[in-house]
Protein backbone atom coordinates (compact mmCIF):
# COMPACT_ATOMS: atom_id res chain seq x y z
CA UNK A 1 0.00 0.00 0.00
CA UNK A 2 0.75 3.32 -1.06
CA UNK A 3 0.02 7.11 0.12
CA UNK A 4 -1.59 9.01 -2.99
CA UNK A 5 -2.69 12.31 -3.39
CA UNK A 6 -4.53 13.38 -7.09
CA UNK A 7 -6.25 16.43 -7.97
CA UNK A 8 -8.93 16.50 -10.92
CA UNK A 9 -10.13 19.17 -12.52
CA UNK A 10 -14.04 18.82 -13.60
CA UNK A 11 -15.14 20.92 -16.39
CA UNK A 12 -17.26 24.18 -14.63
CA UNK A 13 -20.05 23.52 -17.14
CA UNK A 14 -21.02 19.97 -15.60
CA UNK A 15 -24.30 20.48 -13.59
CA UNK A 16 -24.06 19.64 -9.97
CA UNK A 17 -25.85 16.63 -10.05
CA UNK A 18 -23.18 15.02 -12.63
CA UNK A 19 -20.46 16.34 -10.44
CA UNK A 20 -21.39 14.46 -7.44
CA UNK A 21 -21.87 11.34 -9.14
CA UNK A 22 -18.66 12.12 -10.53
CA UNK A 23 -16.76 12.44 -7.77
CA UNK A 24 -18.35 9.44 -6.31
CA UNK A 25 -17.38 7.08 -9.10
CA UNK A 26 -14.04 8.42 -8.69
CA UNK A 27 -14.34 7.45 -5.13
CA UNK A 28 -15.34 4.02 -5.66
CA UNK A 29 -13.00 3.28 -8.46
CA UNK A 30 -10.62 3.37 -5.27
CA UNK A 31 -12.37 1.79 -3.23
CA UNK A 32 -13.46 -1.14 -5.26
CA UNK A 33 -9.55 -1.71 -6.01
CA UNK A 34 -8.38 -2.47 -2.16
CA UNK A 35 -8.45 1.30 -2.10
CA UNK A 36 -8.89 3.49 0.53
CA UNK A 37 -9.74 7.00 0.26
CA UNK A 38 -8.60 9.10 3.27
CA UNK A 39 -10.00 12.51 2.67
CA UNK A 40 -11.91 14.30 0.06
CA UNK A 41 -11.84 17.85 -0.64
CA UNK A 42 -13.98 20.22 -2.90
CA UNK A 43 -11.91 23.27 -3.52
CA UNK A 44 -14.43 24.67 -5.80
CA UNK A 45 -14.56 26.79 -8.90
CA UNK A 46 -11.26 27.96 -9.56
CA UNK A 47 -10.24 30.23 -12.46
CA UNK A 48 -7.50 28.51 -14.40
CA UNK A 49 -3.84 29.77 -14.73
CA UNK A 50 -4.21 29.01 -18.72
CA UNK A 51 -6.67 27.92 -20.82
CA UNK A 52 -6.92 24.27 -20.99
CA UNK A 53 -9.18 23.77 -24.13
CA UNK A 54 -10.19 27.27 -24.04
CA UNK A 55 -11.70 26.86 -20.51
CA UNK A 56 -10.81 29.20 -18.04
CA UNK A 57 -12.70 27.72 -15.33
CA UNK A 58 -12.32 24.25 -13.62
CA UNK A 59 -13.67 22.73 -10.45
CA UNK A 60 -10.80 21.43 -8.47
CA UNK A 61 -11.28 18.14 -6.66
CA UNK A 62 -8.89 16.83 -4.00
CA UNK A 63 -8.50 13.23 -2.75
CA UNK A 64 -5.68 11.40 -0.64
CA UNK A 65 -5.96 7.40 -0.84
CA UNK A 66 -3.79 4.85 0.06
CA UNK A 67 -3.63 1.86 -2.65
CA UNK A 68 -1.74 -0.87 -4.24
CA UNK A 69 1.02 0.20 -7.13
CA UNK A 70 -1.42 -0.51 -9.89
CA UNK A 71 -4.53 1.39 -8.79
CA UNK A 72 -3.08 5.15 -10.18
CA UNK A 73 -2.56 3.98 -13.56
CA UNK A 74 -6.18 2.53 -13.57
CA UNK A 75 -7.86 5.32 -12.01
CA UNK A 76 -5.35 7.97 -14.48
CA UNK A 77 -6.86 5.84 -17.85
CA UNK A 78 -10.10 6.30 -16.55
CA UNK A 79 -10.16 10.10 -15.37
CA UNK A 80 -8.73 10.38 -19.01
CA UNK A 81 -11.04 8.63 -20.85
CA UNK A 82 -13.66 10.97 -19.32
CA UNK A 83 -14.64 14.06 -21.06
CA UNK A 84 -15.61 15.89 -18.40
CA UNK A 85 -12.50 15.59 -16.52
CA UNK A 86 -10.21 18.19 -17.85
CA UNK A 87 -7.09 17.12 -16.03
CA UNK A 88 -5.93 14.71 -13.40
CA UNK A 89 -2.85 14.40 -11.81
CA UNK A 90 -1.59 11.97 -9.06
CA UNK A 91 1.34 12.29 -6.86
CA UNK A 92 2.90 9.15 -4.50
CA UNK A 93 3.54 11.03 -0.96
CA UNK A 94 6.82 9.76 -0.05
CA UNK A 95 7.41 9.47 4.09
CA UNK A 96 9.97 11.60 4.86
CA UNK A 97 13.39 9.58 5.75
CA UNK A 98 14.72 12.23 7.87
CA UNK A 99 13.79 13.92 10.67
CA UNK A 100 14.82 18.02 10.81
CA UNK A 101 14.87 17.03 14.68
CA UNK A 102 18.78 17.22 15.45
CA UNK A 103 20.51 14.02 16.24
CA UNK A 104 20.82 14.00 19.95
CA UNK A 105 24.28 12.06 19.44
CA UNK A 106 26.17 14.68 17.78
CA UNK A 107 24.81 17.63 19.66
CA UNK A 108 27.40 17.41 22.26
CA UNK A 109 30.23 18.24 19.53
CA UNK A 110 28.70 21.57 17.90
CA UNK A 111 28.88 23.08 21.20
CA UNK A 112 32.33 22.84 21.51
CA UNK A 113 33.12 24.10 18.14
CA UNK A 114 30.96 27.22 18.70
CA UNK A 115 33.58 27.64 21.88
CA UNK A 116 36.42 27.41 19.48
CA UNK A 117 35.28 30.30 17.56
CA UNK A 118 34.64 32.37 19.56
CA UNK A 119 37.93 31.58 21.05
CA UNK A 120 39.08 32.45 17.19
CA UNK A 121 37.08 36.01 16.94
CA UNK A 122 38.89 37.43 20.17
CA UNK A 123 42.31 36.90 18.93
CA UNK A 124 41.37 38.34 15.55
CA UNK A 125 39.95 40.89 17.36
CA UNK A 126 43.39 41.53 19.30
CA UNK A 127 45.41 41.58 15.74
CA UNK A 128 42.94 44.08 15.01
CA UNK A 129 44.17 46.35 18.13
CA UNK A 130 47.83 45.62 17.74
CA UNK A 131 47.80 46.52 13.75
CA UNK A 132 46.01 49.52 14.67
CA UNK A 133 48.03 50.61 17.70
CA UNK A 134 51.71 49.84 16.01
CA UNK A 135 51.28 52.91 13.60
CA UNK A 136 50.80 55.21 16.25
CA UNK A 137 53.24 53.99 18.34
CA UNK A 138 55.54 54.62 15.13
CA UNK B 1 48.26 35.34 8.66
CA UNK B 2 45.11 37.36 10.07
CA UNK B 3 47.47 40.72 9.49
CA UNK B 4 47.97 39.94 6.18
CA UNK B 5 43.75 39.68 5.33
CA UNK B 6 43.73 43.17 7.60
CA UNK B 7 46.11 45.09 5.09
CA UNK B 8 44.00 43.87 2.21
CA UNK B 9 40.97 45.26 3.66
CA UNK B 10 41.87 48.33 5.47
CA UNK B 11 38.32 49.43 5.76
CA UNK B 12 37.19 46.33 8.15
CA UNK B 13 36.45 42.77 6.74
CA UNK B 14 33.00 43.17 7.62
CA UNK B 15 31.23 39.98 5.40
CA UNK B 16 28.45 40.67 3.61
CA UNK B 17 24.90 39.51 5.03
CA UNK B 18 23.91 36.04 4.02
CA UNK B 19 20.49 35.27 3.21
CA UNK B 20 19.25 32.59 5.18
CA UNK B 21 16.67 29.86 3.44
CA UNK B 22 13.44 30.93 4.49
CA UNK B 23 12.25 27.20 4.27
CA UNK B 24 15.33 25.96 6.57
CA UNK B 25 13.90 28.76 8.93
CA UNK B 26 10.21 27.46 9.12
CA UNK B 27 11.78 23.83 9.51
CA UNK B 28 9.75 22.74 6.73
CA UNK B 29 10.30 19.14 5.26
CA UNK B 30 8.56 19.01 2.49
CA UNK B 31 7.32 21.84 0.03
CA UNK B 32 3.97 21.44 -1.14
CA UNK B 33 2.85 22.47 -4.25
CA UNK B 34 -1.27 22.86 -3.10
CA UNK B 35 0.11 25.67 -1.32
CA UNK B 36 0.41 27.84 -4.58
CA UNK B 37 -3.46 27.42 -5.09
CA UNK B 38 -3.73 30.91 -2.24
CA UNK B 39 -3.11 33.77 -4.54
CA UNK B 40 -1.73 35.47 -1.87
CA UNK B 41 0.44 32.41 -0.58
CA UNK B 42 4.01 33.25 0.41
CA UNK B 43 5.39 30.56 -1.89
CA UNK B 44 4.65 33.27 -4.21
CA UNK B 45 7.65 35.22 -3.58
CA UNK B 46 9.52 32.49 -5.41
CA UNK B 47 8.26 32.86 -8.37
CA UNK B 48 8.38 36.38 -10.30
CA UNK B 49 5.51 38.47 -12.12
CA UNK B 50 5.78 36.45 -15.41
CA UNK B 51 5.77 32.76 -13.73
CA UNK B 52 9.15 32.44 -13.31
CA UNK B 53 11.05 30.32 -10.88
CA UNK B 54 13.43 32.95 -9.02
CA UNK B 55 16.81 31.63 -8.59
CA UNK B 56 18.63 30.68 -5.54
CA UNK B 57 20.67 33.80 -5.62
CA UNK B 58 17.64 35.99 -5.42
CA UNK B 59 15.77 34.31 -2.86
CA UNK B 60 18.43 32.65 -0.16
CA UNK B 61 16.94 29.54 -0.55
CA UNK B 62 19.23 26.29 0.14
CA UNK B 63 20.13 23.66 -2.77
CA UNK B 64 17.87 21.17 -0.58
CA UNK B 65 15.10 23.26 -0.67
CA UNK B 66 15.32 24.85 -4.26
CA UNK B 67 15.14 21.53 -5.37
CA UNK B 68 11.78 20.60 -3.87
CA UNK B 69 10.64 24.20 -4.27
CA UNK B 70 11.11 24.01 -8.33
CA UNK B 71 9.34 19.95 -8.36
CA UNK B 72 6.38 21.85 -6.52
CA UNK B 73 6.41 25.09 -8.63
CA UNK B 74 6.34 21.94 -11.70
CA UNK B 75 3.80 20.01 -9.98
CA UNK B 76 1.20 23.19 -9.52
CA UNK B 77 2.39 24.09 -13.01
CA UNK B 78 0.53 20.92 -14.61
CA UNK B 79 -2.19 21.38 -12.76
CA UNK B 80 -3.28 25.05 -13.91
CA UNK B 81 -2.90 26.54 -10.30
CA UNK B 82 0.55 28.22 -11.27
CA UNK B 83 1.01 29.47 -15.29
CA UNK B 84 4.01 28.33 -17.51
CA UNK B 85 4.17 31.66 -18.44
CA UNK B 86 2.69 35.01 -18.36
CA UNK B 87 2.48 38.36 -19.50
Amino acid sequence: MNNYEIIYIIDANVEEGARKELIEKVNGIITNNNGEVVKVEEWGKRRLAYAIDYKTEGYYVYVAFNAEADLPKELSRNLGNNESVIRSQIVKLIEKKHSVKPRPVRAAAPAEEAEAEVVEETAAEASVETVEAAPAEA
Amino acid sequence: MSEDRQARHPRGNRKPRRKVCAFCVDKIEYIDYKEFRDLNSRMRRNINERGKILPRRMTGTCAKHQRQLSEAIKRARAIALLPYSAE
